[in-house]
Formats: C-alpha cells, structure tokens, sequence
C-alpha cells in the first residue's frame, strides 16, 4: 500500500518537510566544511550557521546569544532539568522527555481538563526558599491544551523561581512573548523543519550545567559538531511558521468533534472547555481500546495515534490522562487526531465516517456479546476493522506480507500487542463485568 | 577566488551523493516519525531505520540490536564513559583509563567525572610516535577499573592504536573497552568480537553522511549496561530517547554500505596521493617532519611539521587549501595542538604542523595543486626567515638564548 493515498492526521508526531526546507537543502548538501575550522569552508558553514540563528532569534524575538542549537527538544528538555539544582517542579500531564528526566521531580496537580492548578503550584513554591525550577508543557502533545504561561510566569517572577517551557507544540500555533521565559525548548520536525534539530533558549544569568562534554561548541552547552543541515531547515521554516494560518483547521477541528458527539454523545474530549491549539483534539470512543481504533484506522488508509509516539510498541496508558483524573478505562480509549494546517473537509468527513463505522461496528458486538453465549466471532467480530469478509483477507494479507517484507517480529509484536489488550480487557471484564468485548478471536484465529 | 580545495578530511567529509540521493526520499515523501508505532508512516520510517542499523552493524561486524543511533560521536563517547562510569560506580569501582591524545569531548568528559563525580582517571602517556604502550595499560589496570577508553584512529595525526591487544588485555582484566572510531569507521576494518570492544563510537560526518548523526555501539554479550544521558520517550533501548531522523539515519546506513563496499577502493586511492604528497614535499622541501607513526597509521592523515616557517604566515600562504592545523575543535583557538604537545613536540614545531587530510574525493589534481602551493609558500617564508639562514649555517637554534625585552 503506498502512502499516496493515505490520509495523514497525526501533525503532532511529525509533519512533512516544508518546500522551503527542501530547497534551502539541496544548497546545503553542496558545503561541506567544519564549522569550527578556521579556513574559509569552515568559515562559509560558520557564517551560515550565526546568520540563521540571528534569523531564528529575531523571528522569535530572542537575543540570538539565547538561542542554542540541539538534537531536538527531548534533549532540550534533559539539559534545561537533568542538572538543575535545587527543586524542579513539573506538571502531571508534561511530555515524557521532562515527565521521566528527574526522580525527585515534585508535580503539580492539573485540573480534569488538563490546566495547571495555579493554587497549587503557588503553594507548592511557598513551601521553601530553595532554587526551583518550574517547567510546564506551553501546549499538550496529546490534549493540545494551553496553559496560562502568562500567569504561571507571574507566579514564578514573585518566587524568583526559573521557568521553563517546553514549547514544541506550540511554536507556531500559539503566541507567546517568547523572550520572557528563561528556558524554551522547540523542536524542527514539528514544524516542518528537519528531524534531529532543535532549539533550547537559556538565560545567561541563569547557568546550566551541560549534559556533554567537548569541544566546547553552542558555548558549551551543547558540544558535537552542530547539524548543518537541520540548522538550515530550521532558519528556512521558522517565518512561515509564525505566519501559519491555523484559523480554517480550527473549524474544521471544532466540526470533527460536533459530529463525532453527534454519532457518540457518551465521548470525551478531553481539554475542550480550554483554550487548545487549533489542530488538536483527543476523544475517545467508548469501549473501544486505543490500539483496536488506530488499528483500524490505519486498515482504512487513515493515520492517527493514540498519544504521544511510544517507543516500546505497546500502547501504554498515558499518563497524561491519569494525572488529569480519568480512570484507565477512559484513557485507554483515546485517539489522538492531530490535522494539517490544509486539512480538508473531504478528508475530516471521510475521517468521520470510518470513525463512525468502527464505533458503530464495536457497539454492535458489544450488543450480541452480551446478549448470547454463542457467537459466531468470525462474522460478527470482523466488523472491528471493516465490514465485509473481503476486507479479513486484505488485513491478513497485508500483515502477512508486511511481515515477509520487513523480516521483522512485527508479526509476533502486533499479537502480542492484541493479546496484551485483551488480557488487560478479559481483567477489566471480570473486575467491573463492563461489557467490554474481547477481539482476541478476529486476529488469533488466523494466526 | 578560486575554489578551495579541500583537505581537511578528517574534521568533516562532504556528503557521498549517493548518500544524499537515497536520504532525499526520507525527508520528502517517507516522512513519518519512526516511533509512531500504529500506522504505516511510521512503520516505514522505522523500516528504513531498522535497515539503516543493520548496514551499520554489519561494518563492524556487530548484531543490528547492538547499535543505537546518536546525533554525533561526541555524544556517543558521553554517553559511553559517562553512561558506564554511573552505572558501575562503587567503593570498589571508580577508575578509567584513557589517553592523553584523545578527543577533546573524551578528555573534557573524563574530566568532568573527575572534578564533579569523584572518579579517578589515568591519562595513558603516550611515545614520540603517538602510540600507547601496551605495558603502561596493564599497569595502569587496578581492581578499580572500571573502562579503558582508547580512540582507534587519532584525529589529529592519524596513528591507529592496538585495538586488539587492548581489547584482548581488557577483556582479561575484565574491565569494558570503549574506542571512539570517528575516523576509523569504514576507513579500517574493524571487528568488535576480534578486538573485545565493548563499546565503539561512530560519527557520521566523518564517513560522508551529514552532520547530527552518528552511533553507538553497545554489547550485548557479555551484556554492558549504562545509565542514560537524555530521558524521556524510552526510544533507542532506553539508551537515548529522542525522536530519530529518518533521514539522518537513512543516510548513515547508506554512507556504511558504500563505506565497507568501497573500503579497499578508497584505501588504495587514499594511499597513493598520501603517498604521492609526502614523496611531493620531502623531495623539495628539507626538514619536514611526519607527526605520529610512519607505518601504523591511517594513510588519509598527513601531519606534518614544517620547521623554521611561522605558523600563522603558512596558513595565510596556503589559504586556497582548507586544512587544518591542529584538531578543529580546538584550532579557532590557535593554541599549541595538545595532541602534538604529548608526543613531545616543540611548542615552534606545533604551531608550524599542518594536516592534510586526503579523502575519497580527492584528485590527483587537487594533490598536484596543493603541492605546488606549499612548496612555493614553504620557500618564500623560510628566505624571509632569520632563523632559517642561522638553521642553514650550522646553528642550534634551541640552543640561543633569547634576550627578552
């Protein structure tokens, strides 16, 4: 199956490399030079690499000597939290990359739909004299919820606390006075630059140790011979980021998630009384797992996630929602739908539709389920991923032959994956007796 | 100006355009995020990292499992030395070995768990040759140790160390043995079983892939473990979290592939116009010295001290040709190499060596060219050399007693 004809809902993963990045690339590959070397190729790479960091900066409205060049934000994130110290405290619902760097983070409560409790958070920097540092996610990854920057700085300026932000997803799609933060963490495949480039801004008043030693690059801070390249895509991208015009994607988001209420009134959509950014919307389809529906959806050519990109191949249950208060339950049958700034109707209506039939097709099991011992699994639980037997043989076809084409476990991983769910769904069934139905059968039986 | 020409192969390489033409498709058209688990985007970008990983395995001659990519050397010798400095920490365990003629970031890196984490560190002498010898290893080698970090090929004057024998005296001894083999990937063969190395850094910058990418090596058997540097997503085995670059990946597979494919090729081909540029130079110009072991180096690394010629007034004198005098890190700073300073040469010496780096994409021209450019600079500076003249009329010159002013 190509990726032609796939439809890509998952912007927040990563997006597609812009135009203008492209182009400032095929120059770049032409250079070759150290930057740190002193005859003129390494001065040409030098030059190049200052002059986008002054043009990052002043699109940013930073002081270019702020701006420090990274692998990306997770790396960011590490250097801004590893070697802090004194007291760091983050929010429960932040991205792994800052939720896993301290142990002995302190973390403050959110609401239920996502926001920061300031009550809290200033109780929490009452307490002693100590540094801290506070570090909270600009925009949600998953949720896509904003939170009060403005106020939480307030907050820290009157506790000479340090704030940091890591501010990935909102680059582009939320507008802060970036220069007011003392540490910002961006990174380039999230708006359309190269992936393996990201930004940290620090305050030089406020010193950081280093997570690397070496030669001494970004002053320090970041030593290895910069990445050219991503660094051009970077200074290539950033004005038309700022300049993205998000207002048609946020209709088309608010009309996604009426209709879906509409076919599904019992959904969550976690954040929605909050200000959002405009692409971003995690619902859930009750009773369904996470990993059944962006199954499915990829069967149906539509790409979505179930959260944040997991490493392990499992979808594990976001801790996320967990610190927002759902139950497993609930957070275990989000989906993530992230849209492109030219996202098209068709695209959200053929979305709705196959989210439609994958709700309703589930519900319908659910129905017989528990209603008769016997079931014929086979008839009634192919529905899952598409409603005629034609569309059973395409799915094992395709993993068959994805399988044969990679050489890879994926095969012994997707099991594993669907064993796992319906283990975890078989406890939940016998704890709560909630008719969560089990779609062991539509997959093992076949392999 | 003309355009110059380039021979400084050892602080970077251009990109192999058979490199860029198969990286493109990654940055255009398959541009999912690899970790992105559920749907086909990412599955084909995690294909392609997958592959990626398996070409670089096989040129070292490692299990693909047993490689985790990186954004650079730099970071996978912090995260070697400083990932297993804290994982084996103890009472018992505090000590690493390394060299006095390492990489700045293994040096600064050791330093650190020196200063700030209270680790002992041997800084291995080394000969006038830029070797280690094999007998201060094993007595530097106490019940303490903890890793010997030893860089395969030196970047700044091209002497290989004896992998083997270190790796087999450490696997004896049984402490871990990490090399940085930013200059030695697909350069020279390298065999992580035979050599017993346990851990192995790879740049790709330096192997004609782009900059931001490289990898770490890690053993599985007899397993070696190591506290992360970055945290977060749990990507890369939980060793580097992070999203990957597909791209970037893509592009340090294919650079492996074509490496260990044309490893001969480019080794002969570097060997002759290394050859044809030291034969070049010792047969007009007198007293030129080679920096580092004339047999047990990697061809590619021309270090060469010119005596009597000021240092400064050569790099002008050759501006048409990108060299470098010193490692590039530290050569902005125009300090006396600390490399060179360790074998013993002479501050003067120092200042006046030049390394000429010859690469896969180096001419038979471009070496003619260079030749000719500092043979004529060499000439012009030392008839305009006082000291030169005094060298010319029998006097030692380190013998003068200079009146300070």
């Amino acid at each position: 199956m190509s990726n032609q004809e796939k439809i890509y809902l998952d912007y927040n993963a990563t997006r597609p490399l812009r135009y203008s990045a492209r182009q400032e690339l095929v120059q770049g590959f032409e250079l070759c030079g150290n930057p740190s070397a002193v005859h003129s190729s390494g001065n040409t790479i030098r030059r190049m690499i200052e002059n986008s960091r002054d043009t990052i900066a002043q699109a940013l409205k930073i002081e270019s000597r702020r701006l420090i060049f990274t692998s990306g934000a997770t790396e960011s994130n590490n250097i801004v939290l590893k070697n802090f110290k004194g007291r760091v405290i983050i929010s429960a619902t932040e991205h792994s990359s800052v939720y896993k760097v301290r142990d002995d983070a302190i973390i403050c409560r959110v609401t239920n739909s996502g926001m920061i409790d300031l009550q809290y958070l200033e109780q929490l920097l009452l307490e002693t004299d100590e540094p801290t540092l506070v570090s909270i996610i600009a925009a949600h990854n998953e949720t896509g919820v904003i939170q009060p920057l403005e106020k939480i700085q307030k907050l820290t300026q009157k506790f000479n606390a340090c704030l940091h932000t890591d501010a990935t997803q909102a680059l582009g799609r939320v507008n802060f006075d970036w220069n007011s933060f003392d540490f910002i963490s961006f990174s380039g495949h999230k708006i359309g630059a190269m992936t393996g480039i990201g930004i940290l801004v620090i305050n030089p008043d406020k010193p950081l140790c280093p997570l690397m030693h070496g030669g001494g690059q970004e002053r320090s801070y970041r030593p290895g011979t910069a990445n050219f390249l991503g660094i051009l895509s970077l200074k290539a991208v950033i004005q038309e980021t700022l300049e993205e015009d998000w207002s048609s994607t946020k209709k088309l988001r608010d009309y996604l998630e009426l209709q879906i209420l509409d076919i599904s009134p019992l959904s969550i959509i976690f954040g929605r009384t909050e200000t959002r950014i405009p692409n971003t919307c995690l619902i859930t389809m009750p009773n369904v797992n996470s990993a059944t529906q962006v199954m499915s959806f990829d069967l149906n050519n539509i790409c979505v996630s179930a959260g944040s990109a997991c490493s392990s191949g499992k979808v594990k249950i976001s801790h996320t929602l967990k610190g927002m208060g759902y139950s497993d339950d609930v957070a275990n049958s989000g989906l993530r739908v992230s849209l492109a700034p030219d996202a098209t109707k068709k695209d959200v209506d053929h979305f709705i539709s196959i989210w439609k039939k994958i709700y309703l097709s589930c519900s319908d099991n659910m129905h017989v389920q528990s209603g008769t011992n016997s079931v014929d699994t086979t008839t009634h639980n192919t529905p899952v991923y598409n409603n005629s037997n034609k569309s059973v043989f395409r799915i094992i076809d395709k993993l068959k032959s994805y399988c044969l084409t990679t050489g890879t476990n994926k095969k012994n991983e997707f099991v594993q994956g669907i064993k796992e769910q319906s283990s975890f769904k078989k406890k939940h069934h016998h704890k709560t007796k909630n008719k969560v139905h089990s779609n062991k059968p539509a997959i093992l039986q076949f392999y | 100006m003309n355009k110059q020409i380039y021979l400084d192969y050892q602080a970077t390489t251009p990109c192999d355009p058979r490199v860029v033409e198969k990286m493109i498709p990654y940055l255009t058209k398959h541009f999912g995020n690899p970790h992105s688990r559920n749907h086909s985007y990412g599955w084909t970008a995690e294909d392609a990292v997958e592959s990626a990983r398996a070409e670089v395995a096989k040129v070292i001659k490692a299990d693909p499992k047993e490689i985790i990519f990186t954004s650079g050397a730099t970071e996978s010798n912090n995260i070697a030395i400083q990932g297993i400095a804290r994982f084996y920490k103890s009472d018992t365990k505090n000590h690493i070995i390394t060299v006095a003629t390492e990489h700045k970031c293994v040096l600064d890196t050791c330093r650190h768990l020196e200063e700030e984490e209270g680790f002992k560190i041997t800084y291995l002498p080394v000969n006038d040759k830029g070797l280690i010898s094999l007998d201060d290893l094993k007595a530097a080698i106490t019940e303490k140790t903890i890793l010997v970090s030893i860089m395969a090929i030196n970047n700044e004057i091209g002497v290989a160390q004896p992998l083997k024998e270190i790796g087999k005296m450490c696997r004896d001894k049984k402490v871990f043995f990490h090399t940085d083999a930013a200059q030695a990937f697909t350069k020279i063969p390298l065999d992580v079983n035979e050599m017993n190395i346990d851990l192995l850094s790879i740049s790709g910058h330096k192997a004609y892939a782009p900059k931001g990418i490289g990898a770490l090596y890690v053993r599985r058997k007899p397993r070696v473990r190591l506290k992360a540097i970055i945290h977060g997503g749990g990507q890369e085995r939980g060793m580097r979290s992070g999203t990957l670059s597909p791209a970037l990946c893509v592009a340090l597979g294919e650079a492996s592939r074509i490496g260990l494919q044309d490893m001969e090729k480019d080794t002969a081909h570097i060997t002759q116009l290394s050859k044809k540029m030291w034969k070049g130079l010792t047969a007009e110009l007198k007293e030129l010295y080679l920096n580092g072991d004339e047999t047990k180096r990697y061809p590619g690394n021309l270090n060469i001290s010119f005596a009597y010629v000021e240092g400064e007034g050569m790099m002008m004198g050759i501006k048409n040709l990108a060299v470098s005098s010193g490692s590039a890190c530290t050569s902005a700073s125009l300090e006396p190499s600390y490399v060179l300073s360790a074998l013993g040469v002479s501050e003067d010496m120092a200042h006046t060596s030049i390394r000429f780096g010859i690469g896969r994409f180096t001419t038979e021209e471009e070496v003619d060219q260079a030749l000719i450019e500092v043979i004529e600079t060499v000439k012009k500076l030392r008839a305009i050399s006082p000291l030169w003249d005094m060298a010319q009329e029998g006097i030692d010159i380190s013998k003068i007693q200079w009146a300070s002013h």
